[in-house]
């Protein structure tokens, strides 16, 4: 028996493609690798300009300024898509994990709660019935404990790469959409409102200031996950403590689909190769709504494999295409023409053209540490901010319907004489209590 | 530098290892990494394949930027190193017969083609490739 958390894994990963992650990785280490062969190249170019005391005059050493700079920035290029691809393949790994576990949980999907025996007197039996019973529902439990975990694994490990990602576009993040309580996120980014776990069906004790609340909470249900376990599912798990009234923005609550769940972020509808123009993306900050407008090509010319043959070409095809440019003889023809390189020596200027795979043999070394300062740094970008920020204006929202509604009552009885049988307790039969809240 | 003896000139640039082949050869090499580094642009990822976790969807959408001003760096630097072929010829010739007023054409192009290579991905797209820009006017 599938669980709710484990049908939810698998239409989250079911459609993901680890490989086509891997793919990218390695077309962007490609870009890399590159960039790298070519700032290594400009720069051995520019400082073989104005070395010669009589070729130092100021165009060749405005050359040599620019293409020095020039080396350096597309050094510093290189080490961000080494980032990149970095993120891309543990991105990869991520998903791969996910897609295990998930096949895991499928497999054995069709195991059925035991039958209760109907002889109640059959002592074996319903021994035999009750340890069936209890191993069912603990590998369920676990089942879904797992589902949940790894949910919430691969969502925070791609909030991660996300972060990485971000520092290289360097966009601003799109503020949420009016009236969001920007807490649509279905996994728990921030911290949770006050809950008391308690073996009975709970009951919303709104003390009016909306800053408390206390609910029921399935012991086992620690994610978070809104659909699942019927008794959070207001969508601000993300939140500060605060559990707005039902429908305070679009998006928080994510309509089920025929499962009976939400199926997280919604369907996903390529809209068409990615172009050079910004790119927004729907929903923003929190994981609000589907990714809209954010187009995306799948495949591609280069295909799945493209990354191999690409790293086999970059070269040989680079020196093919040099080959065609050195007279007869490479560097043995300039050479014996009696002309150097440009630069201290021609071993260096020309050999660096057509020894390119020597030259990028030595280039992975470099771009991790920066990646990770990088990321600690902009750790605080993560999903708690935007959380707290979401949240923050749930509260607002339902503070004000509720204020609003209650300054509509209190005109009210101030034409009327206080109803006989009216305890004070309007909060009971107020509209802004959250009905799909109480048992 | 003003050579004024062309046969002297010559001995010099073969010294200094300029030859009008050696530039030649230059220009094709950056004129082939330019190709490279617009062929090489990585390929945007298909939404699904990062699944649909919240974060999946983050992911999508940052790493879809990312890839966007890569692209658009990758052909900004490849403009660039176009035009830096350009700027050896010039340089060759320069050698030649420089003047003052070539001097200082040579290294405003010097100084606008090291502007293609953006100082970050973020950076916004510059215009290398366009008509005008930098190292096309010269």
């Amino acid at each position: 028996m599938i669980g709710p958390k484990a049908r939810m894994l698998n239409s989250y990963v079911q459609h993901a493609d680890d490989v086509a992650l891997h793919t990218a990785g390695d077309q962007w280490t490609v870009g890399e690798s590159l960039l790298r062969d070519l700032a290594q190249q400009l720069d051995q170019r520019g400082r073989s300009f104005g070395t010669n005391p009589d070729f130092d005059g100021d165009a060749a050493h405005a050359a040599k300024q620019a293409f020095l700079s020039s080396s350096k920035k597309m050094h510093d290029r290189a080490d961000q898509m080494k980032e990149g691809a970095q993120a891309f393949h543990r991105a990869a790994r991520a998903v791969h994990h996910a897609k295990t576990e998930n096949a895991k949980l499928q497999a054995n999907g069709d195991a059925q709660p035991p039958t209760k025996p109907s002889d109640l007197g059959d002592a074996t039996a319903q021994s035999k019935y009750e340890t069936e019973h209890r191993k069912f529902w603990s590998d369920y439990s676990d089942s879904e404990t797992t589902a949940g975990n790894v949910m919430t694994t691969l969502s925070d490990n791609h909030q991660e790469q996300a972060v990485v990602f971000q520092g290289i576009h360097g966009e601003p993040m799109p503020p949420p959409p009016p009236g969001s309580s920007g807490g649509g996120s279905p996994v728990n980014t921030g911290t949770r409102p006050t809950i008391t776990s308690g073996p009975h069906g709970g009951l919303l004790h709104n003390n009016n200031d909306h800053d408390t609340v206390t609910i029921h909470h399935d012991p086992t249900d620690g994610d978070g996950y809104p659909g699942v376990d019927g008794d959070d599912d207001n969508g601000d798990d993300g939140g500060d403590g605060t559990i707005p009234g039902p429908g305070t923005g679009p998006g928080v609550i994510q309509p089920p689909d025929n499962n009976g769940f939400p199926a997280g972020p919604g369907p996903v509808t390529p809209t068409g190769p990615l172009t050079a123009g910004p790119t927004t993306a729907p929903g923003g900050v929190g994981g609000v709504g589907a990714v809209g407008g954010v187009g995306a090509a799948a495949g591609g010319a280069l295909g799945g494999a493209a990354a191999a043959g690409l790293a086999g070409g970059l070269t040989s095809g680079f020196n093919g295409g040099l080959g065609g440019l050195v007279p007869a003889g490479g560097r043995g023809g300039l050479s014996a023409s009696g002309v150097r390189g440009i630069g201290s020596t021609s071993r260096t200027g020309v050999g660096s053209v057509l020894g390119r795979g020597a030259a990028g043999s030595g280039r992975s070394g470099a771009g991790a540490g920066g990646m990770a300062g990088r990321n600690a740094g902009r750790g605080g970008r993560g999903a708690g901010s935007r959380g707290t920020r979401g949240a923050a204006g749930s509260r607002g929202a339902a503070g004000a319907g509720a204020g609003a509604g209650r300054g509509g009552k209190d005109k009210k009885r101030q034409a009327e004489d206080r109803d006989l049988f009216d305890d004070g307790a309007d909060w009971l039969d107020d509209e802004d209590a959250a009905p799909g809240l109480i048992d | 530098m003003g050579f004024g003896d062309i046969g002297a000139t010559i001995t010099r640039l073969v010294e200094l290892g300029i030859s009008e082949a050696l530039a030649g050869e230059l220009r094709a090499f950056l004129n082939l990494s330019a190709g490279e580094l617009t062929e090489n642009t990585p390929e945007t990822v298909a939404h699904s394949a990062y699944g649909r976790t919240p974060g999946s969807v983050q992911l999508c959408t940052d790493a879809t930027k990312a890839r966007t001003h890569v692209a658009d760096a990758l052909k900004d630097m490849a403009a660039g190193l176009e035009q830096y072929g350009v700027i050896v010829t010039d340089l060759y010739r320069d050698v030649r017969d420089a003047d003052d007023t070539a001097e200082v054409a040579f290294k405003q192009k010097a100084v606008r083609t090291d502007a293609c290579f953006p100082g970050s991905f973020a950076a916004a797209p510059t215009s290398c490739g366009a008509p005008g820009a930098s190292g096309q006017d010269g």
